[in-house]
């Protein structure tokens, strides 16, 4: 079988990816998209360490991940559709309405 | 999935440049401490817990019951928190 140590690796990669692309990203959109990696990467630490263990209580953890995830971005999207109808853009450089 | 007018923005204008070095750092530091703390984890492991789909649909339905139905609950709670955010006014 593949080691867990590769596990821990990819997970931590993948969630530093999206850690990145939170922290520069511009567009709206895409720190969704970043957010949405981050969940899978724990996930997938969720389902390894299960797996690790014996146990189905990670499997179940990434369950209740997923459904988070999905109202997570339910509203995520219910709010970027709303900053687009206020700014016309999906940049967040814009959004400098608390200034002056 | 950039939004119109994405051909006109450069490769160095997507991102905001003043944090893209302390993003890397942070990056980078989380991604080094992670793999120097699991150095030796690395051995093989042998699959134990059949995750057949009676056995989960088992544990989720007996021990997990309430975060089940709690969920299940947030989901309807998202969807009107949707629809009460992105309605248009009928004005």
């Amino acid at each position: 079988m593949i080691p867990i140590g590769h596990y821990f690796v990819l997970s931590a990669l993948l969630f530093s990816i999206g850690l990145l692309g939170i922290l520069i990203r511009r567009n709206v959109l895409l720190i969704l998209l970043s957010i949405e990696i981050m969940l899978n990467a724990a996930n997938l630490m969720f389902i390894a360490g299960a797996s690790l263990h014996g146990r189905l209580d990670g499997q179940i953890a990434a369950f209740f991940v997923m459904v988070i995830a999905a109202a997570e971005v339910t509203v995520g999207l219910a709010i970027a559709v709303l900053l687009f109808r206020k700014q016309n853009s999906v940049d967040t450089n814009e959004i400098k309405w608390l200034k002056g | 999935l950039q939004g119109t007018g994405a051909e006109d923005i450069l490769l160095t204008q997507r991102f905001r440049k003043s944090y893209t070095l302390l993003a890397t750092f942070v990056g980078l530091t989380f991604l080094g401490t992670v793999t120097f703390l699991i150095r030796g984890f690395f051995f093989p492991q042998a699959l134990k817990a059949q995750g057949t789909a009676e056995a989960f649909g088992t544990e989720l339905f007996t021990r997990f019951l309430l975060p089940f139905e709690m969920t299940s609950l947030l989901l309807l709670l998202g969807v009107f928190a949707a629809l009460a955010l992105a309605k248009k006014d009928p004005s």
